[in-house]
């Protein structure tokens, strides 16, 4: 039994930085009802300023309070003209919008620093004293403190003050609120404030204790989530216990080599189970026009026979035209964007026929690939036989990571789904993907290892593009004919309000379950078909973060037509291909799309492909109302 | 035949509905009442999505809350919402198509049953359009014709006339009329629109504060003086 003392220590006092942060969320979420997915971004944002101008030669205090001051002053930019844009809407797509803004300062720091490994030094490092014959870092201590006294700071300031009465006011109702008097805009505003304060100083803590390297201060808004969802997005006390906890099982799991790979799902696993305990009470119904807010469409379906003639015209040009044109690397790549498209129609099926937010299908994406490799090199069975079963397995793992969603209201979904992603990015970063070894990971640690061949009936690259093609079209076909039946009518009522389908006599989980296990499906045969364009996956490529990007770019490329997770897949593969061609720096891609989500979550909510469709039909009347005097000329 | 007896439904401390007990026979009967009655509640539990405390519903002699929720629109009981209800991306027809999946068909086409109760209720040339292009007064028609499809028992329907122009209200209230001839069923109107409601049901029951303070023909009902004052507010309280 290795001596736990330390890690206990250090575990409490970075589980203190958890709370700082996790209250900052709930804080913001109460007031505002927005939960700020960006605090992460906005703490290593601060981090790098720190480090940037200590790194300089400047006094560090300098650094300090710049940093602090950078990340406030971006949260309230985006607290008092971004976040009111969308001050109607559901508090999942105001969620949702906050990535956007998190990729936005993500990409900027990307651009800017880069993932050198650095340091961030602190005076309080060298300083330090002894409780129970274990040494503290002064900085842990008061780490430790500053958790505890913001978080009591926090609730007299919300029990006392005249302004913590209003916040409590505008987390109770909004609008009466309003109507009462209570300066809206203005408690909003220092609610943004106090969360912009609080990711910065939990940005520095955490650059310090943890690391500094931008994605991963990003991704610690995880554990501050698990943290607020501990408390219900409401209690401060809750979340001061759920930070310690997740903090603590995480560093304590260090020393044990069996777990330790696995230590970083602390918070995945915690927020889960909370997520689980707390629905527990049995199916709720979501309130009526619940789901409103989440843009629907207006285009009925019904020109569903033009709309096959045009994508299979579209797909059969494609399909030869694109090997003959594309250089080896580029009809890669559109093999990539064409299976990313496929992956992308299962976020768009979920978010479109349900309103339903899946941040976890590019995990689903990985579990295919997974699924696929496995009984690839575990019994060589035919290609296609390995497809289907791959699309199957991941159908369930779909449905058991969609079953918490039953009784779960939009948001709690989005964020267990989060939780998944990130869970799947730890557990396969540390078991990686099966190349032929022997075992259940199936992994080769010395030696060749083997690779998921094309399959027979299309060895060559381009002919495996074409098959891709056939494939990833009837994926789109079978998801357009399940729209147009009994299923699809279900899911419009559902989504129109569940009462209402309750009422006309529409097994809810029934068709929620068929739709988590379709769009498993189409994940999971997308992620096979990866797996055999490039022989074999690597567990560093499904971070969380493409998740995220997935369900960014869906809504971006469009979700309400079939056109759109095109989009979305020439978004996610070719656009970095083409960037790298011209030379231009990838990262602006990342800032370009986190503004795009914002764009389309806030003015264009059907997306490229609305836009694309709707010009469609403007030149389809122009030339229709032009051919008559065209044909008259003539005569 | 509704038999409702001793139903009691809590809010906290709260009395929704307080030992109501009434046996509902007539082909249409108004429900009203003043704002909190306990009208809407009534239909909730009707519909299962709120829990009584005690009581029971019969409806045609089989206790209609041991029905699961999404099976009643099967068994019968059909209702439409005080905010209307359409599906915005579906055309009318999907919109009646997707009340009829999940009702049984009797052995009919499903084509024959849609186009009969849209044309009951004066849609069926509007059936290719989208449900969001539908004013308030088609948006109504369309939630009655996925009621009065295939059978149904009881068709409750929450304020259908809220802000109809009064020729559309006309229609509106001859299709109401029309239901139990068309279809079989009892009908249960709540509604404000005194007019609308002695002009359509037979009888009526009066709930004030979740209890029955009337309930008979339509005419005597509301000719009653605690009808009046509950109505009314305190007018009659404060001459006395």
């Amino acid at each position: 039994m290795p001596d736990l003392g330390p890690f206990f220590i250090s575990g409490l006092s970075t589980g203190a930085v958890y709370v700082l942060a996790g209250v900052g969320l709930v804080v913001l979420y109460r007031a505002s009802g927005v939960l700020n997915l960006a605090q992460g971004a906005l703490g290593a944002l601060s981090a790098m300023l720190a480090w940037q101008i200590a790194d300089s030669g400047g006094p560090q205090w300098i650094g300090w309070i710049a940093a602090v001051t950078a990340s406030t002053a971006l949260a309230l930019f985006y607290g008092r003209l971004m976040a009111p844009r969308l001050a109607s809407s559901d508090p999942i797509v105001r969620a949702v919008a906050t990535l956007g803004f998190a990729l936005i300062i993500l990409g900027f720091c990307e651009f800017v620093w880069g993932e050198w490994p650095r340091s961030l030094r602190l005076p309080s490092d060298t300083l330090g004293f002894e409780i129970l014959g274990v040494r503290v870092a002064a900085t842990r201590a008061i780490a430790f403190g500053l958790g505890l006294a913001v978080t009591i700071g926090m609730i007299l300031f919300l029990k006392l003050s005249r302004l913590g009465l209003s916040m409590r006011a505008l987390a109770n109702d909004r609008e009466i609120s309003g109507l009462v008097g209570v300066p809206v805009l203005r408690v909003d505003a220092w609610a943004w404030v106090i969360s912009g304060v609080l990711s910065g100083v939990s940005g520095i803590f955490l650059a310090n204790m943890v690391r500094l390297q931008v994605i991963p201060l990003t991704y610690m808004v995880i554990p501050a989530v698990a943290a607020a969802i501990l408390g219900r997005l409401t209690s401060l006390t809750a979340v001061v216990i759920g930070g310690l906890v997740i903090g603590v099982v995480e560093a304590v799991a260090s020393p044990f080599p069996e777990i330790s790979a696995f230590r970083s799902a602390t918070p995945f696993v915690v927020a889960g189970l909370a997520l689980l305990w707390y629905q527990r009470g049995g199916l709720m119904l979501s309130r009526m026009d619940q789901f409103r807010s989440v843009p629907t469409s207006h285009q009925p379906p019904s020109a569903l026979w033009q709309e096959f003639r045009v994508g299979l015209v579209l797909a059969v040009v494609v399909a030869i035209a694109v090997p003959y044109l594309a250089s080896a690397y580029w009809l890669k790549t559109f093999t990539g964007v064409i299976i990313i498209a496929l992956c992308s129609l299962s976020v768009a099926v979920l978010y479109a026929q349900l309103g339903m937010v899946s941040l976890c299908q590019y995990a689903l994406f990985g579990v295919g690939g997974w699924v696929a490799l496995r009984l690839y090199h575990g019994f060589h069975i035919p290609f296609e036989i390995d497809l289907l079963l791959a699309g199957a397995a991941t159908s369930i793992f779909g449905v058991i990571f969609g079953l918490p969603a039953l009784r779960m209201r939009g948001l709690y979904f989005a964020l267990v789904t989060l939780m998944i992603a990130g869970a799947f990015q730890v557990i396969i970063n540390a078991t990686s993907f099966p190349d032929g070894g022997p075992g259940f990971t199936g992994k080769i640690y010395a030696g060749a290892r083997s690779y998921m061949p094309h399959p027979p009936i299309a060895p060559s690259d381009s002919a495996y593009f074409r098959y891709v093609v056939v494939v990833v079209a009837i994926g789109f076909v079978v998801t357009m004919l399940v729209q147009r039946t009994r299923a699809g009518r279900a899911w419009a009522l559902i989504r129109r309000s569940e009462p209402v389908a309750v009422a006309m006599g529409v097994n809810i989980v029934a068709y929620k379950v068929f739709a988590f296990a379709l769009a498993g499906f189409l994940a999971g045969v997308s992620g096979a078909l990866m797996a055999a364009n490039i022989g074999q996956l690597d567990g560093r490529a499904f971070p969380a973060s493409e998740s995220i990007m997935m369900f960014a770019l869906t809504v971006i490329g469009g979700a309400f037509h079939w056109s759109g997770p095109i989009f979305a897949g020439l978004l996610l593969r070719a656009v970095p291909g083409l960037l790298t061609d011209w030379h231009v720096d990838g990262n602006l891609a990342i800032m370009v799309f986190g503004a795009g989500l914002l764009h389309a979550l806030i003015t264009a909510p059907q997306g490229v492909s609305g836009q694309v469709v709707a010009l469609g039909r403007v030149i389809g009347t122009k030339l229709s109302a032009a051919m008559p005097r065209v044909i008259e000329r003539k005569l | 035949m509704i038999q409702i007896h001793n139903l009691t439904v809590e809010f906290g401390g709260v009395r929704g509905l307080n030992h109501l007990t009434a046996d509902i026979g007539a082909k249409i009967t108004g429900l009203v009442g003043p704002n909190g009655a306990g009208k809407t509640t009534l239909l909730n539990v009707m519909s299962g999505f709120v829990r009584r405390s005690a009581g029971t519903v019969m409806v045609d002699g089989t206790d209609l809350l041991r029905v699961a929720l999404n099976r009643r629109a099967a068994f019968g009981v059909r209702r439409t919402f005080q905010t209307e209800q359409v599906v915005e991306n579906l055309t009318v027809w999907d919109n009646v198509a997707a009340a009829l999946d999940n009702l049984p068909t009797g052995g009919r086409a499903r084509r024959e049953l849609i186009s009969e109760a849209l044309d009951y209720v004066g849609m069926i040339r509007q059936a290719p359009r989208v449900g969001a292009s539908l004013n308030a007064s088609e948006r109504r028609l369309i939630e009655i014709a996925r009621c009065v499809l295939a059978r149904p028992r009881l068709v409750m329907m929450d304020e259908p006339g809220a802000g109809l122009s009064e020729s559309e209200a006309e229609h509106l209230r001859r299709v109401i009329v029309g239901i139990p001839d068309f279809c079989g069923a009892q009908v249960l109107l709540v509604d404000h629109d005194v007019d609308l409601i002695s002009t359509t049901c037979h009888e009526t029951l009066v709930l004030d504060f979740g209890s029955k303070i009337a309930f008979g023909h339509t005419t005597d009902v509301l000719k009653d003086p605690r009808v009046r004052a509950a109505y009314l507010g305190t007018l009659t309280e404060e001459a006395a």
